[in-house]
């Protein structure tokens, strides 16, 4: 059955490719040549500052890989997913727009910030821009965040694991894949490529035995079933998490490596081949301004798309890590924008994905959907029916495997956050014991409410919100350079409010629940029990005006930082000749 | 039992004497009627081994040593007198050229230089060297037997607490280096390269290895024996006492004292004995009393004032004889 | 008075050399740079970071008393020196150097 060309995802994946490649090659150049005034002849700090450990040159190939492998986590996936809740064309239109305006622009600068500051990481930055009491606030900032990706992430496993029956069993055999590989190579010293083909057969066995075995069914632990996996996963990374980084995470980064660039290819040439394998749009183009249970499109739509337009944790890659490898100066583009257009393309792909599934697996709020889209454009080239059901539970893993990895560092640095912040007062929080059990109860009683979409709007929204800070702070040391600084202030500006808004609203939504005036948000087994249902609402109440006053703050003190550069210039163009 | 004849007896294989003491109460001419005896009159290959410059064994042996690496003045008798300045001076130059020849420099950096030469000032510095030139003789196995006049400082066994110490420092820093060495693999395996030998384990390694040879056979008693030196006065008594306590802590066996200077009693019957002779007399007899006291069991020889200073082999021959086999007039307890 | 950088990082000194293979640009380079940056780099820094840390442990062990912490006799210190020589700068500067908790994402 041949379908209309434009009824397939396919025109829209090349119409994104033009878009971004439009977003490189023009725009970014231009700010690359205009504005930095990149040049390769001056000296990064990479060079400057060699040390051979934090400081040191690398291959912009390397670089580009480090930085989308670093920033491409979940969002580009899951985030469209809720976005698509308006259907898909707001959804695709944001990611365009972000990613061709905001996305490359923050990435690309804060890495240049970093180049151009002797390496310094965003702590130091911000110190320099608005004192030490924004980088103290930063760091509180940063602390909840993590808590809220660590909530997002244990969830988004456990019900993973519990929808798909036999996804536990491949992750198992993928952990042990990890270790094994971690002994192959750091204790026997085994030839990398050798390891590599074993990772990857491994990875495909444990998905084939985790399909065969098809065990345990959903809801195997009752009616708490999702609560008990997140009990099983906080096991195993709280082990990750103690043991030392060669034992367990960084085989594990190693092994997901594969399953996430295959997955991703996979799914990006199943949505290029759509016409010819008959996937079509059947999601509606548009469904509404206000979808219920999920909020009014704006702003949610803008914070719901984390890292597939626009995200600050690329902020905090670029300046800890790949502002100080960098080789020359003409390396930002194409690591820094380049990477994020590339996530931009990942995004659109799993929008892609969406686009195939029914209505009513959007509608009703299943974020297993991204398996079954992906599942459906890939079948059809990759063996058919006899594959699907293989095939799911690949894209199930696919998922499962990438948020523990995150989640293992991530917990690794709420840990590291955790010492450095109770230095000297409240020591035992920072015991690596203490403080990493802290960071994965806290996540667990976030996600108790069952309420993913609330969840991962205060995850886009602190998220966002760090962006629009990471954006103004460029905005800040641009203006200072005398040069043009809209090309960051606007995005800046619109994600400020965009962000603060969205807190708002979580804040208005869960303050209804908390104050008596709504029904608490809660999904069973939680809705049997009104009392603790209405106290994790409080608690989400507070968490969102904590997250909301903290921002301001940074908001506040960043724009007028911004102002007073501007102004300072200003004069002293009036106070000259 | 008096006299170390008898003690030799009993213990064959002693490999190493250690003379310790506060300085200038006998422990060189000690070392030197020991090695003098050994050599000498049982024909065994010994090396006498001194760092002190003041009572040197250049003095008794009438001839100047100090500094001149290891001399035989008599067969089978071998003596070193370092001096520990020009060992450290050496050994700084060595590690500056070893230095520039590793990273092809013609001039060390300032601020290396500036660090090597600072280390001279280090007490310390004096300390390791002695020990490592004492650890270095006794691993070459050349002689029959070692016979060492401690330096005075920490009556010599802070060298046995040293030892330990550095053991304890080398354990701790192998571990750290063997640590960061596995982050290093794992770094280069990761990156598909290949891994270089690391030659600080491997110095590190060696200096363990010496100095845990030496420190088991400093503890071996029956390998090893020490002898503290003392003098019938009060503080050399307070003093032999504290070493005494020292030697416990370390777990070391103190092999015996030997309490020197002792003037033949009989002189107090001659009338004609000046008042303060007597009085010196009678006061090393109380003194020699509380050393009966509290040393009974570990008084292992006694040596006499003599009328002339120990200098010369024929004098030492006298001293030897002794060491060996104490006068029993002596002992009029 | 000499360099510093006259002596060379022995563990890093092959990066001049990639350098130079890279400017033939070659698509296979390229593409094999970004898939060792994806898969590896970033755990090969981790492991570089915390080896730095081991580092520290044992410089400052061996060398403390040039930053005035007196660790042990300096006789042995100096044994080990020669080895030691090309780290000792950048110890020191990361000793020296600012350090904020956003600088330990990485890895």
């Amino acid at each position: 059955m041949q379908v209309a060309f434009l009824e397939t995802p396919s025109l829209w994946i090349i119409g994104a490719l033009v878009a971004y490649g439009f977003a490189y090659y023009v725009y970014a150049k231009w700010v690359d040549e205009h504005i930095w005034e990149v040049s390769e002849k001056k000296v990064t700090p990479a060079h400057m500052y060699l040390d051979g450990v934090e400081y040191f040159p690398v291959s912009r190939y390397v670089l580009y890989g480090f930085q989308f492998k670093s920033i491409a986590a979940l969002g580009p996936i899951l985030g469209p997913f809720i976005a698509v809740a308006y259907g898909w064309l707001p959804a695709l239109i944001w990611i365009v727009i972000g990613n061709m305006f905001i996305g490359w622009v923050q990435d690309y600068s804060t890495i240049m910030l970093t180049v151009r500051n002797e390496g310094r990481s965003m702590g130091p930055l911000v110190y320099n821009a608005i004192g030490e009491r924004g980088r103290k606030i930063l760091l509180a900032y940063l602390l909840f965040y993590l808590l809220i990706i660590s909530a997002v992430f244990i969830y988004l496993v456990s019900l993973f694991w519990n929808v798909f029956p036999g996804s536990f069993i491949a992750t198992i055999g993928i952990i042990i894949t990890g270790l094994i590989v971690g002994e192959l190579l750091y204790k026997y010293k085994a030839n990398i490529f050798g390891v590599t083909a074993l990772a990857i057969i491994l990875t495909l066995i444990s998905v084939g035995v985790g399909t065969a075995v098809a065990w345990p069914p959903k809801d195997f632990f009752g009616p708490w079933s999702i609560q008990v996996w997140s009990i099983i996963l906080a096991i195993i990374l709280f082990v990750g998490a103690i043991v030392p980084l060669p034992k367990f995470i960084t085989p594990m980064n190693f092994v997901a490596v594969f399953p996430a660039i295959g997955g991703v290819l996979l799914i990006i040439f199943g949505a290029l081949i759509s016409p010819a394998t008959g996937m079509k749009l059947i999601q509606p183009a548009f469904k509404g301004w206000y979808v219920q249970n999920v909020g009014p499109i704006f702003p949610i739509l803008f914070v719901s798309i984390a890292c597939g337009a626009i995200s600050g944790w690329h902020s905090l890659v670029s300046t800890s890590t790949t502002g100080k490898q960098l080789d020359v100066e003409t390396d930002a583009r194409p690591v820094g924008a380049g990477a994020m257009l590339t996530e931009g393309l990942l995004a659109t792909s799993a929008l892609a994905a969406y686009m195939v599934v029914s209505p009513d697996l959007i509608a009703k709020g299943k974020i297993s959907a991204f398996v079954n889209g992906a599942t459906l454009l890939t079948a059809p080239f990759l063996g058919g029916d006899a594959s699907k059901a293989y095939l799911l539970t690949f894209f199930s893993i696919f998922l499962v495997i990438y948020a523990i990895t995150v989640q293992a560092l991530v917990t690794r640095y709420w840990r590291v956050f955790s010492a450095e912040l109770f230095r000297g007062s409240w020591e035992w929080l920072g015991n690596k014991y203490v403080a990493t059990v802290i960071g994965l109860i806290l996540p667990i009683i976030f996600a108790l409410t069952g309420s993913w979409i609330n969840l991962w709007i205060y995850f886009g929204g602190s998220n966002q919100l760090l962006a629009a800070m990471a954006l103004t702070l460029v905005a800040f040391y641009v203006a200072k350079m005398n040069k043009p600084s809209w090309y960051s202030a606007v995005p800046a500006a619109f994600m400020t409010i965009v962000t603060l808004s969205a807190l708002l609203w979580e804040i208005y939504t869960f303050g209804l629940s908390t104050f008596g005036i709504k029904k608490p948000l809660a999904k069973p087994p939680l809705t049997q029990y009104p009392g603790a249902a209405w106290a994790l609402n409080a608690l989400f109440f507070v968490i969102g005006i904590v997250l909301f006053v903290l921002g301001i703050y940074m908001s506040y003190a960043l724009w007028s930082a911004y102002f007073k550069v501007r102004k300072g210039e200003v004069e002293a163009k009036a106070v000259s000749p | 039992m008096v006299g170390l004849a008898e003690f030799f007896e009993r213990k064959p294989n002693i490999e190493v004497v250690v003379f310790a003491g506060k300085g200038g109460l006998g422990k060189t001419t000690s070392s030197a009627a020991l090695s003098y005896h050994m050599a000498v009159n049982e024909g065994k290959k010994v090396l006498c081994f001194s760092t002190d410059p003041q009572a040197s064994l250049s003095d008794i042996f009438e001839r100047d040593l100090f500094g001149k690496g290891v001399v035989e003045v008599a067969p089978n008798l071998y003596v070193v007198e370092i001096d520990a300045d020009k060992k450290i001076a050496e050994y700084q130059q060595e590690i500056k050229h070893k230095i520039m020849d590793m990273y092809g420099l013609e001039e060390l950096p300032k601020e290396i230089e500036e660090y090597i030469d600072s280390t001279s000032a280090e007490p310390a510095m004096y300390e390791s060297a002695t020990y490592d030139a004492m650890a270095d003789l006794v691993a070459s196995g050349e002689y029959d037997l070692y016979v060492f006049d401690m330096p005075p400082f920490g009556h010599g066994v802070r060298m046995v607490a040293m030892a330990e110490i550095l053991s304890a420092w080398v354990d701790k820093i192998t571990e750290a280096r063997k640590e960061a060495a596995e982050y290093e693999a794992v770094a280069a395996t990761l990156k598909g390269g290949m891994q270089t030998e690391d030659m600080v384990l491997k110095e590190l390694e060696e200096i363990r290895k010496k100095m845990t040879t030496f420190t088991e056979l400093m503890t071996n008693s029956e390998k090893t024996a020490f002898f503290m030196v003392m003098v019938p006065e009060k503080m050399a008594i307070l003093d032999t006492e504290r070493a005494l306590e020292m030697f416990r802590e370390l777990n070391i066996e103190m092999s015996g004292v030997i309490v020197n200077q002792i003037y033949p009693r009989d002189l107090l019957n001659k009338p004609d004995l000046p008042e303060l002779l007597r009085k010196k007399i009678e006061m090393q007899e109380k003194h020699l009393l509380e050393i009966r006291e509290k040393f009974e069991d570990l008084i292992a020889a006694i040596i006499p004032m003599y009328d002339r200073e120990p200098k010369g082999l024929e004098m030492i021959a006298k001293v030897a004889e002794d060491l060996m086999n104490s006068r029993r007039d002596l002992l009029w307890w | 008075m000499l360099d510093w950088e006259v002596i060379p990082i022995p563990l890093f000194g092959r990066k001049n050399k990639e350098k130079k293979e890279e400017k033939k640009e070659g698509v296979s380079e390229a593409l094999k740079g970004v898939l060792y940056g994806f898969a590896v780099h970033g755990a090969a820094t981790a492991a570089l970071k915390t080896r730095m840390h081991m580092e520290h442990l044992f410089m400052l062990m061996t060398l403390g008393d040039m930053l005035g912490f007196p660790i042990i006799p300096p006789y042995y210190s100096l044994k080990i020196l020669p080895y030691v020589v090309p780290n000792i700068k950048s110890w020191k500067e990361r000793l020296f150097r600012e350090r904020d908790f956003t600088d330990l994402l990485s890895g």
